[in-house]
């Protein structure tokens, strides 16, 4: 750097570049307690602001508010347990589909811009094109609850908290098995809060034998 | 005299209308029985009693063609061109896991009498014969009596 440009470098500057170099020096006018307790309001203001509309984008009326999750999951939501049931306690979308602790509920928001960029696309804006890839979504959801352990199963439905001479026989030796194997709630819960998609890719015991090479 | 005649004719329908109404008077006075019972239409009526499933211990059948009775809750499950809620457990390839009997072999069958590479679409909709047990008494009083020959007692 020449001694010119340096010589130009503290002339005054205009626009962005005084701002910035405001910001640089340390400053002369105002108390180091003054900008502490503004700097504490404005980030209690701005934290609020950013958490209010990230549990905005939580709730169920938010989700729904895409005809895509309106028209097609919604209502097969709504016929099953998770919706209503005899102790009236509610799961809905977000207690099962983002995550509680906050670093990945961050990358869930950010991950979820994808759903915008398809939203835009349209990739499922009729229930046929939702349908045709229902099984790729579901496989999606499934594959994220196995390397999660079913995270957010856990937050309600925990081992420790289960009374197994409350349940039947059946669930009661399939727990245990489950709890001793490790295994993870969605391995045998699938299809619990949505329709299931065509399972005869996934197994093939549970389609109809005999129209194989009909539709 | 064909005045009269004339004027009794004109009455008839007249006539007819005072005794259907005197009659429909002395049967008001009655219990009027409907559907639901003799109960006034403005007064509530009781829910029918709702069977609840009994779990656990399997119902011994009546008769040798009789459909096993399904002794656990089924409320809820898919059955449909997509999936099987109930072949998830009783089909050949996943009952020995989850203990569960499977079905009968019978259900292979398609209406030609082959067999098929799994359940045939005429025994696929397992609701439509086999339903939960449940302590239900029979709705009209008949003599049939279960075969004592099938019964695990």
């Amino acid at each position: 750097m020449s001694k010119d440009q340096r010589d130009k470098d503290t002339t005054p500057k205009r626009g962005p570049r005084r701002w910035w170099a405001a910001l640089r020096r340390p400053s002369a006018r105002y108390s180091l307690g003054g900008l502490l307790a503004v700097g504490l309001v404005a980030g209690i203001v701005l934290w609020g602001g950013f958490h209010t509309v990230v549990e905005a984008t939580n709730t169920e009326a938010f989700c729904v508010s895409c005809h895509e999750m309106g028209d097609n999951v919604y209502p097969e939501y709504k016929q099953t347990g998770h919706y209503a049931n005899r102790t009236g306690v509610r799961a809905t979308c977000s207690d099962c589909h983002v995550p509680d602790a906050w670093g990945p509920k961050m990358v869930r928001k950010i991950v979820a811009s994808r759903e915008l960029w398809h939203k835009a696309l349209g990739s499922i804006d009729t229930p046929e094109k939702f349908e045709a890839k229902r099984l790729e979504l579901a496989q999606r959801v499934w594959d994220t609850m196995e390397r999660t352990d079913s995270r957010e199963c856990r937050n309600c439905h925990d081992f420790e908290s289960m009374d197994y001479m409350d349940q039947t026989d059946r669930a009661l030796r399939r727990h245990q098995q489950a709890e001793e194997q490790g295994d993870t709630c969605i391995s045998c819960h699938k299809g619990i809060a949505h329709k299931l998609p065509d399972m005869s890719e996934v197994d093939p015991s549970l389609a109809p034998g005999g129209l194989e090479g009909e539709g | 005299m064909n005045r009269t005649r004339m004027n009794v004719r004109a009455c008839w329908p007249g006539l007819l209308l005072v005794i259907v109404s005197l009659m429909a008077s002395l049967a008001w006075g009655e219990e009027m029985e409907s559907l639901r019972g003799a109960k006034p239409l403005d007064a509530g009526d009781l829910p029918p009693q709702v069977h609840r499933f009994e779990e656990g211990e399997r119902f011994s059948r009546n008769y040798v063609q009789q459909p096993p009775l399904v002794p656990h809750e089924v409320e809820r499950y898919q059955i449909d061109t997509r999936a099987n809620r109930c072949l998830s457990c009783h089909s050949w390839a996943n009952h020995r896991r989850e203990l569960a009997p499977k079905v009968s072999r019978t259900h292979f069958q398609d209406r030609d009498g082959n067999d098929q590479s799994n359940i045939s679409s005429r025994y696929y909709f397992c609701n439509q014969c086999h339903v939960p047990q449940a302590d239900a008494k029979p709705l009209i009083d008949n003599l049939f009596q279960p075969l004592q020959t099938l019964r695990a007692e």
